[in-house]
């Protein structure tokens, strides 16, 4: 039985070729470009396979704007920090995480930009009705958690393109990736942020950035690249005006394994829309979830009526072996969208290698907690 | 014994180009080798491609389908 359900924190277990893969490094050795020599070009090739792999992945041809980067949080923080704005105005979706937040935050406090949020629905589903008066043309970039990492919403990314015109548009992949469809170039979506870990079911330590225009963005982080060495400004061709410095190759021979593993989801999703379906019944627990279930990931919290959150947790850990997490998910801005701050709520984030069964003794477990009460 | 052959270097602009263009090279069953940057063409530290001076025109034609333009030098 797979009772581990925190994997919007980091997805468990991996695919096997993830071991194999990262085994395979550590026997052959050698870096990314900077030698000739065959173990160099052995890693640089499966770098640049893997760097493939996401871009079909996402759903773009301009692989070369793939930059390997080393979680979401790096690759949101270089479009945050590195973009030039001229009005000083961003406008973010309602379930952002602090990935996002607090940048913004920091850009806030140093005076250079204000941040607002989009009208949305009681579920933070972004109101694309109420937010056709807003005038896209006075912010100079708008962010969208694609999937929200506390109740599993998924916003609608193309229509939210479609509204907001010109204005470039920074999708945050994070709990989206591997699990939804992401179509970069058919969307028009101007920057991506993703991580290895979650939905691809890779390592930690490696993410990645698309930018579909780097004059866009100066560079996060500046150092060696192997390319132009002799001077002291870094390049401006893609991927290494923004890959400073040895990438994770160690946990990219990890995702390569994790991406190549193909592995199909065991649960149906029949059975999950039921649990959440049975959930809703439950007296004592308040479930937080899309309002409409085509909008629904496979993540979702419960807000226990009766108990704090962490007693919850604690007590699923305890008499089940049910491994969750509560408090804030790291999103007090999607908390208070939500009506859950400061508390937070118990979250609940499946793997494609949980069963009907899994889901069936989650249930139980759930429903036997709510009668105690 | 000097070989009589002659070869032509494609250097590029980063690694990630010398690998797309490898892919390519391959997959069109064309002889090249992997090699060090020559320091009388670059200071990088990185690495190029040689390949058979007969095959330039054709593998530079091929790479450029793929917006890929090496700098070729003869050697």
């Amino acid at each position: 039985m797979n009772l581990y359900f925190d994997n919007s924190a980091t997805s468990f277990p991996k695919p096997p070729e993830v071991e194999i893969y990262i085994r395979e490094y550590l026997l052959q050795g050698g870096t990314y470009g900077r030698g000739a020599y065959n173990r160099v070009f052995l890693a640089s090739k499966r770098v640049e396979e893997t760097r493939n792999l996401i871009s079909n992945i996402i759903g773009t041809g301009l692989n070369s704007n793939i930059l390997f980067t080393f979680n979401s949080t790096s690759a949101l923080n270089t479009v945050i920090k590195g973009f030039n704005y001229k009005k000083g105005r961003v406008l973010i979706s309602p379930l952002e995480h602090n990935a996002v937040c607090r940048p913004l935050q920091h850009l806030k406090n140093l005076g250079v930009i204000e941040f607002d949020i989009l009208p949305h629905c009681s579920d933070g589903l972004v109101d694309l009705i109420s937010s056709k008066s807003i005038e896209f043309d006075q912010y100079d970039l708008v962010i969208v958690n694609h999937t929200s990492n506390v109740n599993g919403v998924i916003q609608p990314v193309s229509e939210i393109k479609e509204m907001i015109g010109s204005t470039p548009l920074l999708l945050d992949a994070s709990q989206s990736v591997g699990k939804t469809e992401i179509r970069v170039d058919d969307w028009s979506i101007d920057y991506l942020a993703l991580t290895a870990h979650k939905g691809l079911m890779g390592p930690t330590g490696v993410g990645a950035l698309f930018v579909r225009n780097s004059d866009s963005l100066s560079p996060f982080i500046h150092g060696g690249t192997g390319s132009l060495s002799e001077s002291f400004e870094m390049p401006e061709h893609l991927p290494d005006k923004f890959e400073a410095g040895t990438p994770n190759i160690l946990g990219i021979y990890g995702l390569y394994g994790a991406i190549t593993a193909n592995t199909e989801r065991q649960y149906s999703w029949t059975s999950f829309i039921s649990l959440l379906k049975e959930l809703n019944k439950l007296r004592n627990l308040k479930l937080l979830a899309a309002n409409n279930a085509d909008y629904q990931s496979d993540v979702f919290s419960i807000k226990p009526l009766v108990q704090s959150v962490s007693d919850l947790s604690r007590v699923l850990y305890q008499n089940y072996g049910i491994e969750t997490r509560s408090g804030l998910h790291c999103s007090p801005l999607a908390h208070q969208t939500l009506g859950t701050f400061p508390d937070g709520t118990v979250r609940f984030s499946l793997s494609k290698y949980h069963t009907d069964n899994d889901l069936e003794f989650l249930l139980n477990c759930l429903v036997k907690e709510n009668e105690k009460r | 014994m000097k070989s009589d052959r002659e070869f032509s270097i494609l250097l590029f602009q980063s690694i990630h180009q010398v690998m797309r263009a490898e892919n390519i090279i391959s997959k069109n069953g064309c002889n090249y080798q992997i090699i060090p940057v020559p320091s009388e063409y670059s200071s990088e530290c990185g690495m190029c491609i040689e390949i058979d001076s007969l095959n330039t025109s054709s593998i530079i034609s091929e790479l450029q389908k793929y917006n890929i333009e090496p700098k070729v030098v003869k050697r």
